[in-house]
């Protein structure tokens, strides 16, 4: 039986929603109402997947043509969030209509990659291919920055560095920016108390309450769960149990053997888009976007994974298509929609 | 695109999936005990459960002396009467129909029920304010040689204990051994559901039951006194 790839990221993508229904009923089983958040999440989750088909449905080419009037569009839609958006947690990211809320930077994160490829793709002289991408980058951060969102600034900057790295750039271009990005961060951590608490923390995670908190719930599933539907510590101690410490709970709820099942499903998604993204047969935008998939899901899912497991230093990061959030659902929705169009992109010239 | 720069990266990324693993399974293996210990220490508070003083009998088992506990609702002495909307909300969910309306000085509910005091915990940990006394109850049988020999007893720890006379005399005898118990409670302080631990049951006093019957007992005394 042959396996098809685009069948393989669809189902993988599926399963792995159903696996995010699963955590955030498990976050909610002590809530007033435990099935509020997973109906929302099952509307999201229909959204998503007819974004997927639609955009999976449209030929690649027309993502090409209009890469960046797409990316200028959402770009515009995260530039008047400071003006027009709602406050949550600190942060002004959220446009809001009654109970209905929308985070642009997740649903942009699409297009932002669209317009990258389409950027890097213009360019041939290394120099002018960096600087371009460097320079759009950099618009959107600022942007993003302003809200401020640094986790999201920080897997743009990544997704930036990642894709000149993939489309054979020279080394001393690559050296030349991550040399002064390590400064800009050591000095930003230097600045802000928190950021450096942060850090210091997690050298030493005893002292950290929050990875404590993490590790606990993920000790407290052992190797099968504590009780489906019933994450006891994630309800009580772990901040953002369906969002930011969505892993957490998860390996509460279903213990080690089912949160590497995730891992596992993580990584065949990441493998089925990496082989089209490795197809020959196929335009240099179209594999370059599909490779821009790979990294940006993949730097996600394990910066988020990383905190959870206390590997990495707290930070708040969604877990695509697992963590509670209609934006970021949606988002990954449209992202794999592109991808999937990108793998019946065939080379003319073949 | 360079494919060999691509296989890098998903390199990179294979690395740091198997070093999740590594860590999700260290977790949930040789790490999780001592992970465990640390969160009951954060999470588990331990309470006593208070264990019945034993009754005096005369030698035909009528009891002489008899000792209660009991457990009162009352407003705080602070000077703060008011009850919030929701800690009025929580205490009728949690007793039924009550009257607010009481003066300082009297209980807002009378003989609190073991799981009544446990359920009424949280709401005093959040500084509702309201405070649980505890009411020493006493019958002593009407009989002046028994209120005179029996002696009396106090609270010290919210355990009874006898201070003179037969309740002192007997007091290993008589004094029960409390109970523990614990329960995991959430950062705001609530107790989580079926995390309830009996770590060791109330071991109630033993009944002392004298060499002589009531009457015996007052006669003695009363030569006792006539000396």
């Amino acid at each position: 039986m042959k396996i098809s790839l685009r069948g393989t990221v669809i189902f993988s993508m599926i399963l792995l929603t159903f696996f995010g229904l699963l955590t955030i009923l498990s976050s909610q089983s002590e809530a007033e109402s435990p099935y509020y958040l997973v109906l929302r999440q099952l509307l999201s989750f229909g959204a998503a997947v007819g974004l997927m088909f639609l955009c999976g449905a449209l030929p690649f080419a027309f993502f090409r043509r209009h890469a960046l009037v797409l990316s200028g569009i959402s770009f515009l839609a995260v530039l008047i969030l400071p003006l027009l958006g709602t406050r949550i947690n600190g942060m002004c990211g959220w446009f809001r209509y009654g109970s209905f809320s929308l985070q642009p930077t997740e649903i942009a994160k699409a297009f932002f990659l669209l317009g990258l490829t389409a950027i890097l793709k213009h360019f041939d002289r290394d120099s002018l291919r960096f600087f371009a991408g460097f320079g759009y980058t950099m618009i959107w951060i600022g942007a993003i920055v302003i809200q401020p969102d640094f986790g999201t600034s920080f897997i743009y900057f990544s997704l930036f560095l990642a894709l000149i790295f993939v489309t054979g750039i020279r080394w001393r271009w690559l050296i030349g920016c991550v040399l002064p990005a390590a400064a800009g961060a050591a000095a930003f951590v230097y600045m802000h108390p928190y950021a450096y608490k942060r850090l210091t923390a997690f050298l030493n995670p005893a002292s950290s309450w929050h990875l404590r908190q993490l590790e606990l719930a993920s000790a407290r599933g052992g190797w099968f769960g504590s009780k489906i539907g019933q994450a006891l510590w994630s309800n009580a101690y772990v901040p953002l149990p369906y969002n930011d410490s969505a892993y957490a709970t998860l390996t509460e709820t279903i213990g080690f053997a089912g949160a590497l099942l995730v891992l596992v499903l993580f990584a065949v998604l990441l493998g089925a888009l990496s082989c089209i993204a490795m197809r020959r047969d196929l335009t240099p935008a179209a594999r370059l976007f599909t490779a821009g998939c790979v990294i940006i899901i993949g730097i996600q899912t394990l910066l988020h994974i990383g905190v959870n497991l206390s590997l990495l230093p707290p930070t708040g990061l969604t877990l695509p298509l697992i963590s509670y959030g209609g934006s970021s659902l949606v988002g990954c929705g449209i992202l794999l929609g592109i991808a999937l169009s990108a793998a019946s992109d065939k080379n003319e010239a073949k | 695109m360079n494919t060999a720069r691509f296989c890098v990266i998903l390199f990179f990324f294979g690395a740091a999936f198997v070093c999740c693993a590594v860590k999700g399974c260290r977790l949930a293996g040789p790490d999780r005990e001592k992970i465990l210990a640390r969160g009951e220490k954060i999470a588990r508070v331990w309470r006593q459960l208070p264990a019945r003083r034993g009754r005096i009998l005369d030698k035909n088992g009528k009891v002489l002396v008899w000792s209660e506990l009991y457990c009162d609702l009352h407003y705080n002495n602070s000077g703060e009467y008011e009850l919030s909307e929701d800690e009025q909300h929580a205490l009728i969910e949690l007793f039924g129909k009550m009257e607010f309306d009481v003066p300082p000085s009297k209980p807002l509910r009378r003989h609190l029920r073991p799981d009544e005091l446990i359920a009424l915990e949280p709401l005093l940990l959040k500084g509702a304010p309201l405070r649980v006394l505890v009411r020493n109850e006493r019958l002593v049988c009407d009989s002046e040689a028994v209120r005179t020999l029996a002696g009396k007893i106090e609270l010290r720890n919210n355990i009874q204990c006898g201070i003179s006379g037969w309740e002192l005399q007997n007091e290993l005898l008589l004094r029960g051994i409390p109970g523990r118990y614990s329960v995991l409670v959430d950062r705001f302080g609530n107790y989580m559901p079926k995390s309830f631990k009996l770590a060791t049951p109330p071991s109630d006093g033993k009944d002392l039951k004298l060499p002589e019957t009531l009457e015996e007992i007052e006669q003695k005394f009363k030569e006792g006194e006539k000396l």
